[in-house]
């Protein structure tokens, strides 16, 4: 496009040459024209080259041949891929595909501080540049309370995300003086940039982890992110040198399909094409298809993936990628961790040396995964699919998807999902949920997979697919789906309901089950993932028509006092829902001193919302009929708040 | 006034009148292309009938040209009294076979579509191409300076 304005520009300026030289400089200005073109194309392309060479380089092998050459045959597949979240996961970073601020209100770029550490950021040109603490001091056995950490200035090249957030990767250049073998390593920029709410955030506030005065280590991409992230990736660490390089950034055809060299090769032929065409089956024999793969094949697709997994020989995935092909038993290179009380797994145990709460941060004390996108670790814990046919393409289309977000299958969208299985229940809806038809309480999932997953500042729906169950919420403590709809219900008021409806066994609870609402609980006194999907729950638009909108705002308002940032950030965003609170501001990785007045004035919002007409009041809530907090009640529970350190890293 | 001979005017007549109504269907079909992006009809324009759209829009391009190419095609076997070799009934015939061969296999080729593979109307259109090839073949020995003859109008002679 710029290279055609330049060349009418300069096609332009010979017209005038010509009315003023005459009839033979039309050729010069052709020349001239075609010339300027030429140079303006050669500098783009040499941008782009220049960005290339300090990504990961492009290699196909063992088969693969990138999306690229998918897109001829499949337009409509490529195209479905290319609007999905699935193709940003990892981005080459230009201005086009930048979604933060990067240029300040002066434009000149943007200085950010966290933690007494100052990162500027700033595009230079096409080229976007980070001023930040050396990532390598940042390393355990760099770190130095004495020095002052060394800085770096390096070129950001790549981001992940596009959904909701965007992080940065920066190439760490090597030094002359430099005793670190890195070149070619790819460390994560201490901010990221969150989409919805428009704002930068230090990476490590994007994580429910327990409250830390430094700045966390991050690990390299080239040994971490790139296996899921992108397709085709090998580490290749060598003695002085990283040699990463990727068949494709993002996840892309092949993650799926697997290498797709020999399914090109063989489709070269119309005719065999022409005969696949008009053939009853069409299944083609050069390429994986998950929607033709069974059950156990197919969703291991996914779970390559989407599942707390390790590689079991590290030193071939580092040399040559991953191992795994789609329609492989995934069991075979790669091993899937469940919860267990005894690990024994010798990838597990030298995972949980550098990660020793890895267990205990990523489940529910009943084994259920509550990290996002390990969505695999609760389908294969679900009846569903131990005794049914269920498989990830039983809800999700990769291609004919009805939007983005979660890419549900445009034919099997709400109930339509349960019901292909469970038919009988859709004759009587009511007679099975006790619900309304049409109500929330009413839809299959709402029931059967809860929001009691966490990541991204947001709870998810778990993929185990479950029934309600008090017994096991009291025990366990992982969120029933009854009560993060009833949010001023008690354990006991559900627990109740399910015994007359369904004829569950009375449940053994604990007085203060008894007494408080869930909710009250889980935002008071709960561990920091009761905390955060109770909090995400009381902004739940179906829990906020069912159980009211404005009683839950004091103890939102509370939760911005909370340890952990990122309970602050799910509290503050639910909090903004509340009756008088649309124009709330609250910076939730200010400092505490900064923190205590916004809490005071959400406090006194909540105060004047009440104000003697409270939507929902009982000692259940420790709120009198007048609306007042009953402030030594709510203090006791703080105290006795489970302050047990939960990491969940997604 | 230059006397054509009959055969070669019965050519130029047939070539004149086939270009001209093929022109105007094939520009009609523009129209209607040009109004399926006007009002945005997904049959044509999204992403899953991009077969279908390459396949059409082939199928205007080629049936403008080749209706284009006709009317020349007329236009020359008229001037074949002027002592040119006139166009021969198998360049005629050539040309006739490519302006029906290649736009209908096209457009046939995008009213069934195989993802990225047009349908089997697209058979039609190698031979309309060898066709094509063949009358401008054919058509180019023709115009060869020299002298010329009804003869030549009855493909006697090659």
């Amino acid at each position: 496009m710029e290279a055609s304005l330049v060349i009418l520009s300069a096609l332009c300026a010979g017209i005038v040459l010509v009315r003023r030289v005459g009839r033979r400089a039309w050729g010069l200005a052709a020349i001239c024209a075609l010339l300027v073109g030429a140079l303006w194309c050669t500098h783009y392309d040499d941008v782009a080259a220049e960005l290339q060479a300090l990504l990961p380089a492009p290699a196909n092998h063992d088969g693969y041949v990138s999306s690229a050459s998918c897109r001829s045959c499949h337009p409509e597949a490529y195209h479905s891929w290319h609007d999905s979240f699935h193709r940003t996961m990892t981005q080459p970073v230009t201005p086009a595909m930048m979604l933060a601020d990067c240029r300040g209100a002066d434009g000149r770029g943007i200085e950010l501080h966290d933690r007494g550490h100052t990162t500027r950021i700033a595009w230079r040109g096409a080229e976007l540049w980070i001023d930040t603490v050396d990532p390598l001091w940042l390393l355990p056995d760099e770190r130095s309370a004495n020095e002052p950490p060394p800085r770096i200035e390096s070129r950001i090249v790549m981001a992940t995300g596009s959904h909701h957030l965007q992080t940065y990767w920066l190439r760490r250049p090597k030094f002359e003086d430099d005793r670190h073998s890195d070149d070619g390593a790819f460390f994560q920029a201490p901010w990221s940039w969150l989409i919805a709410q428009r704002r930068w955030v230090p990476t490590q506030d994007t994580f429910l982890a327990p409250p830390s005065s430094r700045l966390e280590r991050s690990m390299p991409w080239n040994t971490s992110c790139n296996m899921c992230h992108s397709v085709g990736t090998r580490p290749r660490l060598g003695p002085n040198i990283i040699e990463t390089d990727s068949v494709e950034l993002g996840i892309a055809c092949e993650a799926c399909h697997g290498p797709g060299e020999a399914h090109i090769r063989a489709n070269e032929s119309p005719l065999r094409r022409y005969r696949k065409h008009f053939a009853a089956d069409d299944a083609d024999p050069t390429i994986v298809n998950p929607l033709k793969l069974d059950k156990q094949r197919s969703a291991e697709v996914c779970g390559q993936c989407h599942s707390f997994n390790k590689e079991l020989d590290m030193q071939r995935w580092m040399d040559t990628g991953v191992a795994f092909r789609p329609g492989d038993e995934l069991g075979k290179t790669k091993a899937v961790f469940g919860y267990t009380e005894n690990p024994t797994h010798p990838r597990l145990l030298a995972h949980l040396k550098a990660e020793p709460d890895a267990l205990q941060g990523r489940f529910w004390k009943d084994g259920t995964i509550r990290v996002a996108g390990r969505e695999y670790n609760g389908l294969i814990e679900s009846k569903c699919y131990t005794h049914g046919e269920m498989t990830c393409l039983s809800c999700h289309a990769m291609h004919d998807y009805a939007e983005p977000k979660d890419q549900l299958s445009t034919a099997k969208l709400g109930d339509k999902s349960c019901l292909q299985c469970h038919a009988r229940f859709g004759a009587d809806i009511p007679a099975h949920t006790h619900h309304a038809v049409g109500s929330s309480g009413s839809e299959c999932m709402n029931c059967h997979m809860p929001h009691t997953t966490y990541g991204l500042l947001v709870a998810m729906r778990s993929h185990r697919i479950d029934s309600p169950n008090a017994a096991t919420a009291a025990k366990t403590g992982r969120p029933n789906a009854c009560n993060l709809c009833h949010l001023d219900r008690t354990l006991a008021w559900t627990a109740e309901k399910l015994t007359a409806w369904y004829g569950h066994a009375p449940a053994q609870l604990t007085d203060e089950q008894q007494r408080l609402a869930a909710a009250v609980r889980w935002t008071t006194n709960g561990d920091a993932a009761q905390r955060v999907v109770a909090a995400w729950a009381m902004g739940w638009e179906p829990a906020r028509q069912v159980s009211g909108v404005k009683w839950q705002a004091a103890f939102l308002a509370y939760l911005l006092l909370d340890p952990y940032t990122t309970i602050r950030q799910v509290a503050f965003e639910s909090l903004r829902k509340a009756p008088g609170f649309a124009d709330f501001e609250f910076d939730f990785v200010a400092r505490e001193g900064d923190i205590h007045p916004r809490i005071r004035e959400a406090i006194q919002r909540w105060g004047r919302a009440m104000a003697g007409r409270p939507d929902r009041y009982g000692p259940h809530l420790l709120l009198d009929p007048e609306g007042r907090l009953d402030i030594d009640a709510h203090e006791r529970l703080l105290q006795s708040r489970d302050n047990t350190p939960v990491r969940i890293i997604e | 006034m230059i006397q054509q001979s009959k055969p070669e005017a019965a050519i130029a007549d047939l070539h004149l009148r086939v270009g001209w109504w093929s022109l105007l269907a094939f520009l009609s079909l523009g129209i209607l292309i040009e109004a399926m992006h006007g009002f945005k009809i997904g049959y044509y324009l999204d992403v899953r009938n991009e077969t279908r759209r390459l396949m059409w829009t082939l199928a205007h391009a080629h049936g403008t040209l080749l209706s284009m190419l006709n009317i020349i095609f007329a236009l020359t076997a008229r001037t074949a009294a002027s002592g040119r070799r006139a166009p021969s009934v198998f360049a005629s015939r050539c040309m006739l076979g490519a302006l029906v061969l290649l736009p209908i296999g096209f457009f046939l080729g995008g009213l069934f579509i195989h993802g990225g593979d047009p349908g089997v109307g697209i058979v039609l259109v190698p031979p309309g191409a060898l066709l094509l090839l063949l009358g401008v073949w054919s058509m180019a020995r023709a115009t060869r300076s020299g002298g010329g003859s009804g003869k030549d109008a009855t493909g006697s002679d090659g």
